[in-house]
């Protein structure tokens, strides 16, 4: 089962993992007003117990950029199946890194660090570490991904520090040691020259 | 060190025989005198090669550190109750028919375990080639011979690779501490071996066939509290040979990508092949790290250099330009000029390493050129590699002469490339 939306929200706060202001709603007057509050563009996405990869049923929409947008929006998206209500996020703009963390047979917690968002698999760009890890553990974990070049000014992108990335790790790996889960998804990871966002997870229990 | 099994005064080999072709002769042979007791045990034998023989090891008057049992499966537990009343101090059990066979025989090694772990007797195997130390003259296996002492120890769970090695050890300059045949491990874990083996003065480098291991995080911190390099060669990487893994040795194994990473995590160095692991290790065992990211080139043959020139580049080793690196001293290279150019290399402060190539031509004179390197690398304190290509009588003259100074060689530049990287810590 995943966890839901409140209760995954108030994890990753313990842990000082920063998310994007986000906004849970119901009908379509609350999608357009926090939208506007949040401040355009956001993204919308749908809160689920069930869908594990919300992008494959279509539950997620970025680059809403009006209030009228918003209410399409929320329209659209409640009429996915088993969907409990919609999440309005600030979009953030950056690289994307997948952070995961998984129960081995043989090692017990393991966490995973990706090139991420919804081609992780296509790149299959990944390294392991068995947990608990430590900051100099995970600064290693990003030089083993290719990558890495993303955060050291690839293509005129500003150079972001690697530091930000391997704090988000050490505070994955604190929260795999204290709390339940069978498997944890943090995708994407966004990091930009100023500041490092989940912007989405999934906590399996 | 467990003494008693890893360097035993007195042995008892359980099941000795003088039949050909057998597992029993084959430790008969192979297990010689040298400052150590040595009884034979065979209820059906009054000699064996002019040797009494005893009818059961409490026939024995005085005490024994190791019974080396390899005797059929349905004698295994009177004997070990045998070794029990003995008291002796360790045993390594060769037989098969246990957890590798099935359920049956697992339960007939969990019998076995309990009963010589109440008596506090350590257990090498079942079902494993046996122990060799050329570093004490210890030989209590059936691997057809002993390789030279050398300051490498192998751990492998497949004992076929062992006699594979053993069997080319004579082509080879490097020799070994310590060889040990894991076996189902039903005592003595692939750890306490690794353990041993570090504390082991004789052992410079540890090398590791693994199809799995039974606790990974055991494992894990068993590689992170190790001093010595560990080099580890992993077996049962995709899904089809991790099928032939469990039937063959009845060990788990993991995940390939977690598993590799928690080498990278417990500082081991993977290889890729048995060849690759030995490159290695014989590097390991010879010489120093000497931490590092230059690597000076010198070559008497263009081509040689820049190939391996493209392979430290590849990896992200420099090759420092003070001096033309690679240093091309052409086809017609003297000994004299050989010296000056690798003592010009060797010296600069942001080379770590020297790796020296020799294509055998004409005026080549590969001795000569392998004595002044051996003094180079006398001179400074930092680690030499050779690439003598070819293997015609002078040079094989030069290589060995290389080799027993302690300069590894390398055929081809690629299988140069893996030791150099060890050398220089950037494995």
């Amino acid at each position: 089962m995943i966890l839901d939306y409140k209760e995954q929200d108030k994890i990753l706060k313990k842990y000082g993992l920063k998310v994007p202001d986000t906004c849970f709603v119901e009908n379509k007057t609350q999608a357009s007003s926090s939208a506007s509050k949040i401040g355009f563009p956001v993204v919308m996405k749908i809160s689920s117990k069930k869908h594990f990869h919300r992008t494959e049923v279509g539950g997620v929409l970025k680059n809403i950029k009006s209030k009228e947008e918003a209410q399409t929006a929320f329209t659209s998206l409640s009429k996915i199946e088993d969907t409990q209500g919609v999440l309005v996020q600030k979009q953030v703009e950056g690289v994307e890194f997948i952070v995961g963390v998984k129960k081995d047979p043989l090692f017990g917690g393991v966490i995973m660090l990706g090139t991420g968002g919804t081609m992780v698999e296509v790149f299959n760009d990944v390294t392991f570490r068995v947990l608990p890890i430590k900051k100099g553990d995970a600064l290693k974990m990003i030089e083993e991904i290719k990558g890495k070049k993303l955060l050291e000014g690839f293509r005129g992108l500003e150079k972001i520090d690697k530091s930000k990335l391997a704090d988000i790790l050490v505070k994955v790996s604190s929260l795999a040691d204290k709390e339940d889960y069978q498997e944890i998804d943090l995708n994407p990871v966004i990091l930009n020259d100023k500041k490092a966002f989940v912007c989405d997870v999934k906590i399996v229990v | 060190m467990i003494n008693t099994i890893f360097n035993p005064k007195e042995v008892a080999i359980i099941g000795a025989t003088d039949r050909e072709n057998s597992v029993g002769r084959g430790i008969v042979e192979n297990l010689k005198e040298e400052g150590r007791k040595v009884y034979y045990i065979n209820p059906q034998k009054k000699k064996i090669f002019g040797k009494k023989t005893y009818q059961k090891i409490t026939d024995i008057d005085g005490k024994i550190d190791l019974a080396v049992i390899a005797v059929p499966q349905k004698a295994i537990d009177e004997v070990i109750d045998q070794c029990i009343e003995k008291k002796v101090g360790g045993v390594i059990v060769i037989s098969s028919g246990f957890a590798e066979i099935g359920k049956e025989g697992k339960k007939r090694q969990e019998k076995i375990r309990k009963k010589l772990s109440s008596a506090q007797i350590p257990l090498v195997g079942p079902n494993c080639l046996g122990l060799i130390r050329p570093s004490v003259g210890l030989n209590v296996s059936f691997a057809p011979g002993t390789p030279q002492k050398g300051g490498i120890a192998f751990i492998s769970q497949s004992g076929g690779l062992i006699d594979a090695v053993i069997d080319g050890a004579e082509n080879n300059n490097f020799g070994f501490s310590i060889i040990v045949s894991v076996g189902n491990a039903a005592g003595m874990g692939i750890e306490d071996y690794i353990a041993i083996a570090d504390g082991d003065k004789n052992t410079n480098v540890i090398a590791l066939y693994i199809e799995g291991v039974k606790d990974g995080r055991l494992f894990l911190k068993t590689l992170q509290n190790t001093k010595k390099p560990v080099i580890v060669l992993k077996a049962g990487k995709t899904k089809n040979s991790k099928k032939a893994v469990t039937s063959h040795t009845g060990s788990l194994a993991g995940e390939y990508k977690i598993f590799s990473a928690a080498l990278r995590q417990g500082g081991a160095i993977e290889a890729q092949s048995l060849e690759e692991l030995f490159d290695i290790a014989k590097a390991l065992s010879w010489q120093n790290k000497n931490k590092g990211t230059g690597a000076g080139i010198v070559t008497n043959g263009g081509g040689a250099g820049v190939l391996l020139a493209d392979l430290l580049d590849e990896n992200n080793i420099k090759l420092p330009q003070k001096t033309s690196n690679p240093l091309d001293i052409l086809g017609d290279a003297s000994p004299e000029k050989y010296e000056t150019a690798c003592r010009k290399t060797i010296k600069q402060k942001e080379v770590s390493l020297l790796a020296v190539i020799q294509t055998p031509q004409t005026v080549t004179k590969p001795l000569e050129n392998a004595k002044r390197i051996k003094k180079i690398f006398d001179d400074h304190k930092k680690p030499v590699v050779a690439i003598f290509m070819g293997s015609g009588v002078e040079n094989k003259k030069a290589i060995n002469y290389l080799e027993e100074h302690k300069i590894p060689n390398y055929s081809d530049p690629k299988r140069a490339l893996k030791p150099i990287m060890a050398l220089i810590n950037k494995l």
